[in-house]
């Protein structure tokens, strides 16, 4: 049977992905309204939500970068795309044109140049 | 329904407007990416329904086509949105009665919908109108993924490239998270544990480097001390 899936992705390995991430996120979602005592004024839950949210986007840039390794022009066009997000988020601090700008700018040097 | 509840979906509606609107592109770009990675355009919905987390579900295609295991994805899965834990304890989610209306609210308490609930000015919100904008929201993350995938099944495939807005995306989040907390330490120690564990144990990058960080938090948490030679405020 026909999934939809990539090359090489059977539908097993997607559930497996799919589901714990889905009962994990909606479980996030839901705790503080079971635990509201608990959780309202916990220094260590404060503490968490203040430290995690960058190291972990930190984490994710750099996992996505890896990524980026087989790709073709590698490492180097990854971090020019990457200055180049940077650069125009710095300067107008507009997600989806900081997005956009950053890929264009990447996909002109996979194509183009590298 | 009631009579009364149509000017409440209106004004939800009017609400959630301006950041549904920010929401079409990332939908677009979603499952642009989706149908050029291979998946099938009807696997966008699922996925936006299933996992209904913007940021996730990109990563998800990652995870998907790297084949990793439940456990490595329920890790990365608490690890990237920890954060909710956090909304619902301000989140006016009693304005609803019905325990439909309430298991919904709670599925679909995105960054978002967290957002303009939060912005709007105090007072009573209703039910309908806080169910309203939530489901606004989803709509306008769901309908656009799907138009994005059926361009994306049009478009020729030999356009390389286009999966970098992934790392434009967590690079954005990165500098708009670093703003609520500028301590540099922790963009350095997260991004240095990702390159290490990159290097050393690739196929597990994203639980070795997400479980060492967790742990260097509790560290800093029981010793103070060491919070402090770390600490660096820019």
């Amino acid at each position: 049977m026909d999934y939809g899936l990539p090359d090489g992705v059977t539908l097993s390995q997607t559930l497996a992905v799919l589901i714990p991430i889905a009962v994990i996120t909606v479980a996030l979602r839901w705790l503080p309204f079971a635990f509201v005592r608990a959780l309202k004024g916990n220094q260590f839950f404060a503490l968490l939500g203040l430290m995690m949210p960058v190291g972990v986007m930190a984490v994710l840039v750099v996992y996505t970068l890896f990524g980026q390794a087989s790709a073709p022009g590698g490492v180097p066009a990854a971090l020019i795309g990457v200055a180049v997000t940077l650069g125009l988020h710095a300067w107008k601090r507009d997600s989806g044109l900081s997005i956009l700008g950053g890929t264009v700018a990447y996909m002109a040097l996979v194509n183009l140049v590298f | 329904m009631s009579g009364s509840a149509l000017p409440e979906i209106r004004g939800g509606i009017r609400e959630a407007w301006a950041v549904a609107l920010g929401l079409i592109p990332l939908g677009l770009a979603f499952g642009l990416l989706m149908t050029q990675v291979g998946f099938a355009w009807w696997w966008t919905p699922i996925f936006s329904i299933v996992i209904y987390a913007g940021s996730m579900e990109f990563l998800a295609i990652n995870l998907v086509t790297a084949g990793v295991g439940p456990v490595s994805a329920a890790i990365t899965g608490l690890m990237v949105n920890f954060r909710h834990i956090f909304y619902g304890l301000t989140f006016p989610r009693d304005a609803i009665s019905s325990p439909a209306g309430r298991a919904y609210s709670t599925y679909s308490l995105t960054d978002e919908s967290y957002a303009i609930a939060s912005a709007r000015p105090p007072g009573r919100i209703s039910g309908p109108r806080l169910l309203t904008i939530q489901l606004f929201c989803q709509t306008m993350w769901v309908v656009p993924g799907i138009v994005g995938a059926l361009v994306g099944e049009i478009i020729p495939a030999g356009i390389q490239g286009m999966e970098f807005a992934l790392v434009a995306l967590f690079v954005v989040l990165a500098w708009e998270t670093f703003q609520n907390n500028r301590d540099l330490s922790l963009v350095l120690i997260a991004g240095a544990l990702a390159i290490v564990a990159g290097l050393l144990v690739p196929g597990q990058l994203l639980m070795v480097a997400l479980s060492a960080y967790f742990l260097i938090l509790i560290a800093r948490y029981l010793s103070p001390r060491l919070d402090r030679v770390l600490e660096w405020r820019v």
